[in-house]
């Protein structure tokens, strides 16, 4: 099976490479296609990719190939990296409407010559932000069971380190999800946490202990608040908002360590990309298994009494073909308050930025 | 009698793939991989010199949008420079 990643030069997709190489994703006989833009800087530098790239894994690498134009994108599964990415500079603040303007034409461009020239079967990921916008653009040309926004299975990878830190454990110790969409409007779901090796009682115990008396609904008040403190921490030093951060709950560094690290200027390419290579791995893995990610519902889920639509991060079942399913059980009711407030939201910030 | 022509399904259409392809090695696995990895076995493999440039026809059966899937996939191939797929 081939992958495509495209904007394959840009931080996120240089490290989404390295990583399907390293990891052994690709097998050597597969393929794996660096789509950059003719004319454009990313074009010169994919090339320069492929030939780095097969310096350091010539042993073991598969056939790399370099595109510059959509419609010479060929892969069964493809890696949406491209666009404009946040924040470019450092200390510069998150505009999702200025990136979504930003990004709806190269969204479109993409998944038009996708849906015209694809075999029909692609399975798409979307890293590129705004990922509800990226998803809902792709889901509407290609089908919505072939498009899944990588940034709910980020979130939640988030989620479980920040749970398992608290508890001295290593991540794979620790399951559960996030729900809604990537970034702050997140919604840790503790209902869904449990740790391996903990027997139910203990588990209970050990997440109240973590989690306190807050609600879900609380949680963006709490995020709004630790923000400010964060910023005033800024000032003083980025190790001084580091420790800041750790002394916050599971749930609040799992919202907010990712934008401090953005701000600090280092960005997140090396956890997207694990999260990245992860989905791609399942997908191609011919199994069905059960992660998180943003996708366009139609339904499947029942938020405030009413079928859920519109793109949003819940827990899903992804095979080969896609995601088949929601796995989402019956949320405790503060969850699925703050869950059917923020897919209201995002709805109409999606609808918003396509009109 | 046996395969899906047994069960009532229809035979597949017949394709037939001309490449024109770098004379070095590892040219003829490139392209048979490319196979390999979808499922799709040949009916007749031939490779050699023809008329001094290096060429590879392959016959198969497989789907219409499977065998665009392949011609498209070979493309893609470096070793590859040209590529004529036609219904058989």
């Amino acid at each position: 099976m081939d992958v495509a990643v495209i904007g394959a030069t840009g931080d996120i997709g240089r490290a989404v490479c390295g990583m399907l190489i390293e990891r052994r994703v690709l097998p050597a006989t597969s393929r794996l296609q660096l789509v950059g833009r003719a004319g454009g800087a990313s074009g010169r530098a994919a090339h320069g990719l492929r030939a780095d790239l097969i310096d350091a894994h010539d042993e073991f690498a598969p056939l790399i190939d370099v595109a510059l134009t959509p419609g010479d994108v060929v892969a069964d599964v493809i890696v949406m990296a491209a666009g404009r990415t946040v924040p470019t500079r450092v200390g510069e603040r998150i505009d999702r409407d200025e990136l979504a303007m930003a990004n709806l034409a190269v969204f479109q461009e993409y998944a038009d010559a996708i849906a015209e020239r694809g075999s029909g079967h692609e399975i798409v990921v979307i890293v590129a932000n705004p990922v509800e916008l990226g998803v809902a653009v792709f889901a509407e040309r290609l089908g919505r069971h072939r498009v899944i926004g990588m940034g709910g299975w980020l979130d939640t990878m988030r989620f479980r380190r920040e749970v398992a830190r608290s508890l001295g454990l290593r991540r794979q110790r620790v399951t559960g999800f996030v729900a809604g969409p990537h970034g702050d409007g997140m919604v840790p779901l503790w209902s869904t946490v449990r740790i391996v090796g903990f027997d139910p009682d203990e588990s209970a115990r050990a997440i109240a202990g973590l989690r306190g008396a807050w609600s879900a609904e609380g949680l963006p008040a709490r995020v709004a608040e630790a923000k400010a403190e964060l910023e005033a921490a800024e000032q003083i030093g980025i190790d001084a908002a580091y420790r800041v951060v750790a002394g916050w709950p599971p749930d609040l560094r799992a919202v907010l360590k990712s934008y401090l690290t953005h701000q600090s200027g280092a960005k997140t390419a090396h956890g997207t990309a694990a999260a990245v290579t992860d989905l791609v791995d399942t997908v191609l893995d011919g199994r069905d298994i059960v992660v998180a990610g943003q996708v366009a519902l139609a339904g499947e889920v029942r938020l405030g009494g009413a079928p859920a639509t519109g793109v949003l991060g819940v827990p899903i079942v992804v095979g080969p073909e896609g995601w088949t399913r929601v796995l989402l059980d019956e949320l405790p009711p503060d969850e699925a308050a703050a869950l059917g407030r923020v897919a209201d939201r995002t709805s109409a910030l999606v609808a918003g930025w396509m009109s | 009698m046996s395969g899906p022509e047994a069960a009532g399904v229809p035979a597949e259409p017949r394709w037939r793939v001309r490449l024109l392809a770098e004379h070095r090695a590892g040219s003829v696995a490139a392209v048979t991989g490319v196979f390999a990895n979808r499922g799709v076995s040949f009916d007749r493999l031939a490779a050699g010199v023809v008329d001094g440039e290096p060429r590879i026809d392959i016959e198969f059966a497989a789907s219409a949008r499977l065998a665009r899937v392949l011609g498209r996939t070979l493309e893609r191939l470096a070793v590859v420079r040209v590529v004529e797929l036609e219904q058989r």
